[in-house]
């Protein structure tokens, strides 16, 4: 074979080219939204008394619907979530405040739970410490503050180096976290047989800081309606981890809605039973004020030390408790950095943000910038905080509230504006009038959001007062750098939509080869992006866990030669190529190797990579200039030329455009 | 491919179709006129030799001349109802300007424009490419039966 030909190759790389399962989709979401049992219950219970079992578990119900129309959303949009539904429906301003809103939310995440993982480690070291004999009072607080920091610096790094990486953790994380939740529900089970038990009472306390400039109000009197209401609010707590969901659907693998769905089911049933049930199940074994004066900030850890087992058995459970609260916990730091980074990475390919801070990571492929950017505001909140979970549970929630309160408008004005779209799932609850589906069931969500966060605008003055001034102060920068964007925007009309890859090199195609470790390969050539048909049918058909695809680009050498190719020295044509073929993969979850190499002869590259490769199929879209029966020719003059004596692989070529194909083996 | 897709060159020319040429040609027009010439007036019934020629002008897949010198002019053709080819051997060498290369040897082959029978054109074309990969050999030979035998040879 005449290597001369191919004067050099390039593998392009991004990290959304491989994809996650379902169970790692929904280890990730909970490590966020599962981890809330640590710390809802004891902040709802000193915010506004004994009640409080009845709405966590309310919450997490609540929660399973807001899920349910994620799937919805999904199903419009790959690469979803709030800022790119609300921008479709209500324009870019209601976009920008929303996702500006949202990140207020994530960047609070990471250091409520670090923060409560904190004060969980701090309890554990006050009882144990008496038995080594070391008596010392322990300052909780700052051991947290310690804590927290230290982990978030942890997961900047896990983060760096790409989702997939860290999402093994999670998994880990929730077998174990599944584990000592159904120790603890079998042995509260146990404590209320043996001990019996009385229901929490339905009675509210709302304290001064929780009533907000509510006690200025007439009309706001935390009783009836307007009390639940009020409750209710302070109960929703860690909804953040549902906008994740959305922003990693784009990494769900194949088939995406089928997993996503599945995903859903798997949080919801873990979340109602860990937070929602063994919140309740603490409030019927412990007596409310206990909670209040010892197990406010340890809530579960509390829970074990209420058992009725031996004491032995409850320091040991209390240790359980402890290390799944620290693992969980940590957990939801790494969930809320990746939700942030990708809210983040999706409102700057919009160009809200400096482009460079979409830059990637030589090694890892990773949007370093931006998670850097959110583990020092993390970090930098933790030291604000002082350790009070509580303060910050005062301020958490403004920004998911409100953001979700966006979505759920978006989602029932797109019921209208987008009617004729098909949709692989809808949320249940329509009456079909003419051509639309009344999305009764979302807007009855809708309007439950809606009261909660205009109520809590009154209740969590903190919340208020600092989510408008992040959101604010967000929605400036982004007003910002969107004007200076549509400024170069005029300057480079021609510029396309960028999507941000690395490219690395390959001294010749055999290292490429090697890689590939499935049963089955499919080489598919692509030149034009308006001429994927053939990519878009082998994403639907194919199963990616037996077969490695890789999609070809043959550069022509006339054009540029470049030994030090960089993905900006591709032309326009190029990067809507390779952006259409990452989007196709994305929505397909189905995992691929792009590869561009350079060379005068584009059939001839394909035939010596395909023999090279061993590859079982080439599937190629038909050619503007020869058309198919040509590009058959030509394709089986190189086998000629190139099949080396001995060669035994027969070789599939498909030319498929739009319900057509023309099948040829080379033989 | 189904087997009854695969064609031998052997079993397609016999050592009648194989001319050993030593003549000078000015250009790869004025080849392409004495290729046709050969299949003529045997393809009377199928096409006259202007028309021939006029089609071949605005084919682009009957030009393919590879590295090695090797000409592979072909094209399908309506009324045929089974390949023709002949094997020519240049001892004169002729440039191709498009390509700057140097013809030394020519397979030229008509195939029915038949559906059914495009599986075999594939198959002929990558016989070829693949049998007079090292042309050589054959522009050693002294006469149509050596380059005969040697095709039969090439597994």
């Amino acid at each position: 074979m005449d290597k001369s030909r191919i004067k050099n190759v390039f593998v392009l790389s991004t990290a959304v080219l491989t994809f996650i399962s379902f169970w790692r989709a929904s280890a990730i979401v909970l490590c966020d939204f599962g981890s809330s049992a640590y710390y809802a219950g004891g902040i709802a219970a000193k915010a506004y008394g004994p009640a409080f079992p009845y709405f966590i578990l309310a919450v997490m119900l609540f929660a399973g619907f807001l899920l349910m129309a994620y799937i919805e959303s999904s199903s419009l949009f790959t690469r979803g979530g709030v800022y790119v539904v609300v921008r479709e429906t209500m324009g870019k301003t209601m976009a920008k405040l929303s996702v500006s809103a949202l990140l207020f939310d994530f960047m609070l995440t990471g250091p409520i739970s670090g923060v409560s993982a904190g004060l969980y480690l701090a309890y554990l070291i006050e009882v144990l410490l008496p038995y080594f004999g070391i008596n010392i009072s322990v300052n909780h607080r700052f051991i947290a503050v310690i804590f927290a920091v230290a982990v978030v610096i942890y997961f900047w790094f896990e983060n760096l180096k790409g989702v997939k990486e860290s999402s093994e953790n999670n998994v880990r994380i929730i077998l174990f976290v599944s584990f000592v939740a159904i120790l603890l529900l079998f042995l509260s089970v146990f404590t209320i047989y043996k001990k019996g038990f009385v229901w929490p009472e339905f009675k509210f306390h709302f304290s001064d800081e929780s009533l907000g400039w509510a006690k200025y109000i007439d009309f706001l009197k935390p009783v009836g309606l307007i009390g639940i209401l009020m409750a209710f609010g302070h109960s929703i707590l860690a909804l953040s981890g549902l906008e994740t969901l959305a922003q990693i659907f784009r990494e769900v693998e194949d088939p995406k809605i089928k997993n996503l769905k599945k995903a859903v089911f798997i949080i919801f049933i873990f979340a109602f039973t860990f937070t929602g049930i063994l919140t309740f199940l603490s409030a019927v074994i412990i007596p409310y004020d206990k909670i209040i004066s010892k197990y406010s900030e340890n809530l579960l850890s509390g829970l074990a030390m209420e058992l009725a087992i031996p004491y032995a058995f409850r320091i040991g459970l209390k240790i359980l408790v402890v290390i799944s609260a620290l693992l969980l916990l940590v957990g939801a730091i790494n969930t809320s950095m990746v939700g942030a980074n990708e809210t983040l990475k999706r409102v700057a390919e919009d160009g809200l943000l400096p482009d460079k801070i979409r830059e990637l990571h030589p090694k890892y492929g990773t949007t370093y910038k931006i998670v850097t950017l959110v583990a020092l505001a993390q970090s930098i909140i933790i030291l604000l905080s002082g350790g009070d979970v509580f303060l910050l549970g005062e301020a958490y929630a403004f920004g998911v509230l409100w953001s979700l309160t966006f979505e759920m408008l978006s989602l029932i004005v797109l019921r209208f504006k987008k009617y004729d779209v098909e949709r692989e799932w809808m949320f249940p609850l329509n009456i079909t009038y003419d051509r639309y589906k009344i999305p009764v069931g979302l807007i009855i969500i809708f309007i439950i959001l809606f009261s909660v966060s205009f109520i809590n605008l009154f209740t969590k003055n903190i919340a208020t007062i600092s989510g408008i001034s992040f959101s604010i102060i967000l929605f400036w920068i982004f007003t910002h750098f969107e004007k200076k964007d549509e400024a170069s925007m005029e300057l480079h009309k021609e510029d396309v939509e960028e999507e941000k890859v690395n490219i690395t090199t390959e001294n010749e195609l055999k290292n490429i080869v090697s890689k590939l470790t499935k049963p089955k390969r499919i080489l598919i050539p692509v030149r034009n992006p308006n001429n994927l048909v053939h990519l878009k049918k082998t994403l639907e058909e194919i199963d990616d866990s037996v077969v490695d695809l890789v999609v070809l680009y043959v550069k022509g050498e006339k054009d540029n030669y470049d030994k030090n190719l960089s993905y900006d020295s591709l032309d326009n044509d190029e990067k809507t190529l390779f952006r259409e073929v990452i989007l196709m993969a994305e929505k397909y979850g189905k995992t691929l190797t792009p590869v561009i190499v350079f060379s005068n002869d584009p059939l001839y590259i394909i035939v010596y990579f395909a023999i090279l490769g061993r590859f079982d199929e080439i599937r190629m879209g038909v050619s503007g200039n020869y058309g198919a029966e040509a590009q058959l020719e030509k394709i089986a003059l190189n086998w000629g030329i190139l099949k080396p004596k001995n060669f035994d692989k027969k070789i599939m070529v498909k030319i498929i455009w739009e319900n057509k194909e023309y099948d040829y083996t080379l033989n | 491919m189904a087997d009854s897709d695969i064609l031998k060159v052997s079993d397609l020319v016999s050592v009648k179709d194989i001319i050993i040429l030593d003549k000078n040609f000015k250009n790869i027009n004025s080849l392409t006129e004495y290729l046709v010439d050969l299949f003529y007036p045997e393809m009377e019934k199928v096409i006259s030799k202007n028309l021939l020629l006029e089609k071949i002008n605005t084919s682009p897949s009957f030009h393919t001349v590879l590295e090695n010198g090797l000409f592979i002019p072909h094209m399908k053709l309506d009324n045929l109802d089974d390949f023709k080819a002949k094997l020519v051997i240049l001892k004169k060498p002729v440039k191709d300007t498009e390509t700057g290369f140097d013809i030394k040897l020519v397979f030229i082959f008509f195939t029915p424009l038949e559906k059914e029978f495009f599986g075999k054109h594939l198959n002929l074309l990558s016989n070829v490419a693949y049998i007079f990969k090292d042309i050589s050999r054959y522009l050693s030979c002294d006469n149509p039966e050596q380059v005969y035998e040697y095709i039969k040879s090439v597994k």
